[in-house]
């Protein structure tokens, strides 16, 4: 169950809100009542201040006489008179939105200087790398516009609840970041599985209301969220996420001129050093082969490149000894990336280490 | 981080292909020897998993001979393989060197009692694929060796003794000598006759007339060294045959000895040869100087004789 405290401002205008849609200002009474009783223990003795601040905000007649009870010095709170401790309001996340309800939010994706999704981007549709780190903006909206600073409070509680839709493929990476000045949240999130992807975002709630905690608590895992969604249907953002970064999935040792591997090399004859490429990345995602020449050779001229031979003969015990591998080539076979010859008999293991 | 493995195996005998020049070897009865590697196709010693016994090299006559009917004759060479430890580069992209066994071949071709016949021939080897008949022939490089003359003087025949005399430096009237009765000569007639030089004097200058008994001391001089040579040529010839066995046999050439042409300049040579003389338990080491070579030598030899 979630309480959202209420200061000041916040509180006068959720009054304004009340009388404007013909809401009894009392409607609450029952709500602040219950919260009472869960304050009533010396654990919840701030919850109870909070509930007497909002029932003397909203004017409700004589308090109950658990909100009569002053806290007490040793539990660390405020002493001071009523007229000048600070007004708020605590009430469950769900019930706010039942009185907010979010209204044609605005669910953006960006990755560095392009983004979509919104009122104001060029383009419904991103382009991604699989595991490429992009961030999901989301912008709530209720009816009277975006929530902005005076109901921050109200949106750092609605962080927790925020999924990233579709959950389990929008992966969160990192804490979100929340602009007070313009009410977004930003949601650093990569997605590992290509294709085309319809982002969005939810708040889940799950409905306790009105349950003592210790009943709460039995309650929990049967109760089903209540769901609010944010962007959706209406306003889609997509994202296209391409296969990630290519990576190598072997090395070879071939003849020249002779398809496939080779194991066994006469003393001196030419060997070709071939990388082959995966057929997908690192999180599985198949990519279409043959690359383009364009991709092709925008991806070896990134590469960095370490060979080592190491002969396994029994006489000379193996010591890796440096190769001077050549700029990367691409051949039908893979990437060319040496053309040697080894003189000396007996086993040798050769080792590439790629960076890009 | 990406490995693979691979195997470097010798490959296929391709090419024969001759270190150096070949030359004479008289104390070990070599008519011609000659260092060699035996080359897979990409130029690299295939010695390790090539059997000896797999291959053969041979010389066939450039010219064929009249006598033998218009056939060419094969004269067959030995093969051995020398080892030595040493290093090579052995990746062509890594800077390392790694030590290793290095083979090579040594092929001769033995003197044997009927000597080859002087001149060029054309060297011929092959491999004999797995041991089951199927042979390949190896290119050779070079493909032609020339023989120079038998070891032995007394073998030569009135025809390789006249060109001997003529490469000496001394004119030979006709093809052959023939003494003052107008018998051919031949080299074994030189070295069994007691007086050589006297012999060669009624050979090359029965004709002349000398003006002065100076002129004519002068005339005998070269024939008096050409005599010693043949001499000397004739003891290590014998000295070869079985009896004298010594790491002097391994270091001396007959061009060593100045008995033939050499290309090379011997100005700075130094054989040094540790004679060991096993019949009569004395070990003299010695060195010997080029131009002290034959004398130090067949001092070295009375001993161990």
């Amino acid at each position: 169950m979630t309480l959202v405290c209420m200061h000041g401002e916040q509180v006068s205008e959720l009054k304004k809100c009340l009388e404007d849609r013909g809401l009894p200002l009392n409607g609450l009474k029952h709500e602040l009542a219950a919260r009472l009783k869960v304050a009533s223990t010396k654990e919840r003795a701030k919850e109870r201040q909070q509930a007497q601040s909002a029932w003397a905000a909203l004017d409700l007649g004589d308090a109950p006489t658990e909100l009569k009870k002053r806290p007490r010095a040793d539990q660390g709170l405020d002493d001071a008179p009523d007229g000048k401790r600070q007004r708020s309001l605590t009430l469950p996340l769900d019930e706010l939105l039942q009185l907010f309800p979010l209204h044609s939010s605005e669910v953006v994706v960006r990755c560095g200087d392009r983004q979509a999704g919104g009122a104001g981007a060029g383009s419904s549709s991103l382009t991604v790398k699989a595991g490429e780190l992009f961030e999901v903006v989301i912008t709530i909206k209720t009816c009277f516009g975006p929530i902005g600073a005076a109901l921050s409070a109200l949106c750092e509680q609605m962080i927790k609840h925020i999924t990233l839709l579709p959950e389990n493929v929008v992966v969160r990476q990192g804490e979100p970041r929340f602009s007070p000045s313009t009410g977004a949240v930003s949601f650093p999130a990569r997605i590992e599985k290509a294709g085309d992807i319809e982002v969005s975002a939810a708040l889940k709630i799950l409905s306790l209301n009105n349950l003592p905690p210790n009943l709460a608590r039995l309650q929990q895992g049967g109760s089903a969220p209540v769901v609010h969604t944010i962007g959706g249907q209406a306003c889609a953002t997509h994202v296209k996420v391409q296969p990630g970064a290519m990576h190598f999935q072997n090395v070879i040792a071939k003849k020249t001129g002779v398809p496939g591997e080779s194991m066994e090399f006469e003393r001196g004859e030419p060997m070709e050093l071939i990388l082959q490429l995966g057929t997908s990345d690192q999180f599985g995602n198949s990519f279409a082969l043959p690359l383009s020449d364009h991709d092709a050779a925008a991806f070896v001229a990134d590469l960095s490149l370490e060979g080592h031979v190491m002969h396994k003969n029994a006489l000379v015990l193996g010591e890796a000894v440096p190769l001077r591998l050549v700029q990367p080539i691409c051949t039908e076979a893979g990437v060319l990336v040496g053309v040697m010859d080894l003189r000396v008999l007996g086993a040798h293991q050769i080792r590439i280490t790629c960076s890009s | 981080m990406l490995d693979t493995t691979v195997k470097v195996v010798p490959g296929i005998p391709h090419a024969l292909q001759l270190v150096g020049e070949g030359r004479p070897h008289v104390l070990r009865q070599w008519r011609w020897g000659c260092k060699a590697r035996l080359l897979n196709q990409h130029g690299y010693s295939v010695i390790d998993s090539a059997d000896v016994s797999d291959i053969s090299v041979y010389l066939e006559d450039l010219v064929p001979s009249v006598g033998a009917g218009g056939a060419s004759r094969s004269q067959g060479l030995e093969i051995k393989i020398l080892e030595t430890m040493g290093s090579i580069k052995g990746c062509s992209l890594a800077d390392a060197d790694t030590a290793t066994m290095l083979r090579e071949l040594e092929i001769f071709h033995f003197e044997s009692s009927t000597p080859t016949c002087k001149g060029e021939y054309s060297l011929h080897a092959q491999f004999q694929v797995n041991g089951r008949g199927i042979t390949r022939n190896l290119v050779c490089d070079p493909a032609t060796i020339h023989l120079k003359f038998p070891l032995d003087p007394s073998s030569w025949s009135p025809q390789h003794l006249a060109d001997c005399i003529r490469l000496g430096g001394l004119g030979v009237p006709g093809d052959v000598l023939k003494d003052k009765f107008g018998a051919v000569v031949s080299g074994k007639d030189l070295v069994d006759s007691r007086d050589a030089e006297r012999l060669l004097g009624e050979c090359l200058l029965h004709d002349k007339r000398f003006a002065s008994r100076q002129e004519e001391d002068d005339a005998h001089t070269p024939l008096k060294q050409v005599a010693a040579r043949l001499q000397e040529k004739h003891t290590l010839a014998n000295l070869g045959k079985g009896k004298f066995k010594s790491l002097v046999a391994t270091c001396i050439s007959e061009s060593d000895l100045r008995h033939v042409p050499c290309p090379r300049q011997h100005a700075h040579v130094t054989v040094c040869a540790s004679l060991c003389v096993n019949a009569r338990a004395r070990h003299a080491p010695v060195c010997i100087s080029d131009s002290l070579a034959l004398p130090a030598l067949f001092s070295c030899m009375l001993i161990a004789l």
